[in-house]
């Protein structure tokens, strides 16, 4: 009894355990499907750091801007625009873009007008085909170009550095705009040279020129300068439209976790921080759990039945009839089953006769009771009880005249 | 075949050769290492059907009793024996511990004893015996369920027969062995002695005076071998529950204590039970085995789901010989199932024999009947007093054709039954 019990409780519980479960999981998930992507330049993006402000103006001015998601959907834009000089490429966000991925890209893009990485690192340059050292930095301050190559004026200022690019070796035609150098150092580093300036620490822009390897690739070490919020501040809308909007096709590629996976699995996954051994213990833990099963499922010998009895209380019937009585509130029969069952027992107390009507037991009830005919009459034989209430008088009443009434 | 909980621990030790070698084909390299040795440890376990099983014990316990059944088990092979066995019994046979460990070395044979205290009367049949044996390295075990077959009769309680003891002195007293010796309807003629004073001077025998010279008196016992049969009714209406107890295990209780007086008393007692056929029907003339026979041959019997055919009961009855016999019925007192059965058939009954019958009333119905607290209450009382006033009807008819009507609760009708029949033989009437 109690462990059917047991099992029931338990058994509920786990129902309300699953319940609750799938009820939290369900909010996850609505949370996060209706949770507006915020990474950095999103092209759909229309928050402080989504990137639908340049997106709309690049549109007004003529350019017809393709935002892809992965290296896919970026290579199939590519080739709908026959790979043709008059497409440019621009990779919003590069913190998703793996090597992979960004070697696809170089390939793809062989062709193109111009290929944008906003802040890459080193890595994903290199798959990009260019040798260039990435150095992280965050700079709140405006820093002047002191170059002028087409997309960048000379004098214009930038708003919001994430990166600084040093060139790696010797690189014919490759410039550098926006040089960082050291507040002592001012007035160095001039225009247009090799970017090395001297006392440098790297430029912000660097734009190098086609080569059999890549495209013509410009670097630039800001992704925050142009996001919505920032794109009015200093000259930043202006170089962002001159280096976008030179072509008439622009294909934004906003790279999507698949596209990191996907050049994950091929370098650093099987050295990773996991034990090597963990998987095949894992499974031969699985399979030593089902071998408990198996092992404290086995019986011993089969289950031995028990032919029962039928269980029936013999008082079912009267109490069944009971029921009855009371679901179809038939109380004129149960006042006249009590009130015979009383004139029977009454006429063996006062040792009348079986056969002896009402009246005559009535009058002989009043002789060993004390109280008056007629009442004894109204009792034995009176009306119908209306009421329920009536009828638990009428009960009380007549199991009150038996006990009073004893043989003279 | 079988696993044990060491197959699990061989199988999670291959952890240290994954650990050492961590690829997918170590893993099953391993669980291929593991089946063969458990397949090896299966194939050098002993067979259970190999050994020799015989079961001893008790084969009738009066319920409430405890008694204990034992396997002899005997292992004939080359080998030692160990595992698990398990004697399975149904539930109702309150096994307390049907798991045993076996240990036999080769030729060695032991008793294994499993502790009986039954639940409920009838017989239990045992079930198989499983016996699971392990191999040397105790990994794998080779199972087997063997029939070996056992059963056991749990008889009646048969509580009243506390009041054996009483009762007989009782019928002592009737019997002559006492005071009384007086000569009357009833009695019959015993032997002749020598008068003493006090004794009745209508019993001498001047016959026997005469030739004697002395007064010499007859004694007289109450009559013998006068015939009892009992029927037990074991249709639907004694299926029903007062307490705990069936209506039935009430009347075997009643027929249990009339068949040990009127055995006593030597009478030729028959007991029969039965609904639309005959369950048993038990006579004989040993009084201690015929009550022994009783006992056992009711111990299974269980009411069954149909309506009793008093027709050939009666005709049952008749059977057992054309003699005036008193005949016991015991049945409940339902006034629609006895209407249409009983009544029929009863005056052919009761013109030729003493008839009476016994039934288990219910103190439930009387509990119901004083109900007077709420309006639910008061409607179940009226339902009671219907039932009842439908109860004396019935009775009334009954008596009205000539026959006794006994109706009382369980733990008094067999005494009520037993007073009735020593006031029976008192006067006679047998």
């Amino acid at each position: 009894m109690t462990s059917v019990a047991a099992v029931a409780k338990s058994r509920s519980f786990a129902a309300w355990l699953g319940a609750v479960l799938l009820g939290v999981g369900a909010l996850a998930v609505i949370a996060i499907m209706t949770t507006p992507s915020d990474a950095a330049m999103d092209p759909d993006g229309l928050g402080p750091t989504g990137g639908a402000a340049l997106i709309a103006v690049l549109d007004q001015n003529g350019v017809d801007v393709v935002t892809t998601r992965t290296i896919e959907d970026t290579t199939a834009a590519l080739r709908e625009g026959g790979s043709g000089a008059d497409t440019s490429v621009v990779i919003g966000n590069t913190s998703n873009l793996g090597t992979a991925a960004a070697a696809t890209l170089r390939q793809a893009t062989l062709g193109a007008h111009r290929v944008v990485a906003l802040s890459p690192s080193s890595a994903q340059v290199r798959s990009l085909g260019a040798e260039v050292t990435a150095l992280r930095i965050g700079a709140g301050v405006e820093i002047e170009s002191r170059c002028d190559i087409g997309p960048v004026d000379e004098g214009d200022t930038l708003l919001g550095i994430d990166a600084r690019y040093e060139l790696r070796g010797e690189v014919s035609g490759a410039r550098a705009c926006f040089p960082l150098t050291l507040t002592t150092d001012e007035g160095d580093a001039g225009d247009g040279d090799e970017g090395d300036g001297e006392g440098d620490h790297g430029a912000v822009l660097l734009d190098l020129p086609a080569t059999s390897e890549h495209a013509p690739l410009t670097i630039v070490g800001s992704t925050s300068g142009f996001t919505n919020r920032a794109i009015t501040e200093a000259d930043n809308a202006a170089i962002a439209l001159r280096l976008l909007g030179g072509s008439e096709r622009l294909v934004w590629y906003h790279p999507g976790v698949t596209d990191l996976a996907d050049s994950d699995a091929g370098t650093s996954d099987d050295g990773g921080l996991l034990p090597r051994w963990l998987m095949p213990a894992l499974a031969l833990v699985g399979v030593a759990i089902v071998l408990l099963g198996v092992v404290r499922g086995r019986r011993l010998g089969r289950l031995v039945h028990e032919p029962l009895p039928v269980v029936v209380r013999a008082v079912e019937t009267t109490e069944a009839r009971g029921r009855l009585y009371r679901r179809a509130q038939d109380r004129p029969r149960a006042a006249a089953v009590l009130r015979l069952a009383t004139l029977d027992r009454l006429r063996s107390r006062l040792g009348l006769r079986r056969g002896d009507p009402v009246d005559v037991v009535a009058r002989a009830a009043s002789a060993a009771t004390g109280r008056p005919v007629s009442e004894i009459l109204d009792l034995v034989s009176g009306p119908a009880p209306t009421d329920d209430a009536a009828l638990v008088r009428l009960a009380q009443d007549l199991s009150d005249l038996e006990e009073k009434a004893h043989r003279p | 075949m079988a696993l044990t909980l060491r197959a699990l621990w061989l199988v999670l030790l291959g952890i240290i050769p994954v650990v050492l070698r961590p690829a997918a084909s170590t893993v099953w390299l391993w669980l291929l290492l593991c089946a063969v040795i458990v397949g090896i440890d299966v194939l050098l376990a002993p067979r259970p059907h190999g050994l020799e099983l015989a079961r001893t014990g008790a084969t009738s316990v009066r319920l409430g009793e405890s008694t204990t059944t034992t396997l002899l088990v005997g292992n004939p092979g080359p080998r030692t024996a160990r595992g698990v066995l398990r004697d399975a019994w149904p539930p109702s046979t309150g096994a307390a511990s049907t798991r045993h460990t076996l240990r036999l070395s080769a030729g060695e044979r032991r008793r294994v004893t499993t502790e009986l205290t039954p639940t409920r009367r009838g017989d239990r049949i045992a079930d198989r015996v499983t016996v699971r044996h392990q191999g040397p390295l105790g990994v794998g075990a080779r199972q087997s369920s063997l029939e070996v077959p056992g059963r056991l009769r749990v008889l009646h309680p048969f509580p009243s027969r506390r009041h054996i003891p009483s009762r007989l002195a009782v019928l002592r007293q009737l019997d002559g062995r006492a005071a009384m010796r007086v000569r009357g309807q009833g009695t019959e003629f015993d032997s002749l002695r020598d008068y003493v004073e006090g004794d009745d001077v209508r019993s001498i025998d001047w016959r026997a005076t005469a030739r004697r010279r002395d007064l010499v008196v007859r004694t007289w016992q109450p009559e013998q071998h006068r015939r009892i049969v009992i029927v037990l009714d074991t249709s639907r209406t004694s299926a029903g529950r007062i307490g705990d107890a069936p209506r039935l295990d009430a009347a075997m209780d009643a027929a249990l204590f009339l068949t040990a007086i009127a055995g006593h008393a030597r009478d030729r007692v028959h007991v029969i039970a039965g609904d639309r056929r005959v369950r048993t029907h038990i006579t004989g003339h040993d009084r201690g085995r015929l009550l022994h026979d009783t006992i056992s041959e009711l111990a299974p019997i269980e009411a069954e789901i149909v309506e009793a055919d008093w027709r050939m009961l009666a005709a049952e009855v008749t059977r057992t010989g054309t003699q005036r016999a008193l005949v016991v019925l015991i049945t409940p007192l339902e006034s629609s199932a006895l209407e249409e059965g009983l009544l029929p058939v009863l005056p052919a009954l009761a013109a030729r024999h003493r008839v009476v019958v016994a039934a288990v009333a219910d103190p439930a119905v009387d509990v119901l009947r004083r109900g007077r607290g709420t309006a639910t209450d008061v409607y179940a009382a009226a339902a009671a007093e219907r039932t009842v006033s439908l109860r004396d009807r019935t009775a009334g008819a009954l008596r009205g054709l000539g026959v006794e009507v006994l109706h009382e609760p369980p733990e008094v009708l067999p005494l009520a039954l037993v007073d009735h029949y020593l006031s029976l033989k008192r006067q006679g009437l047998l």
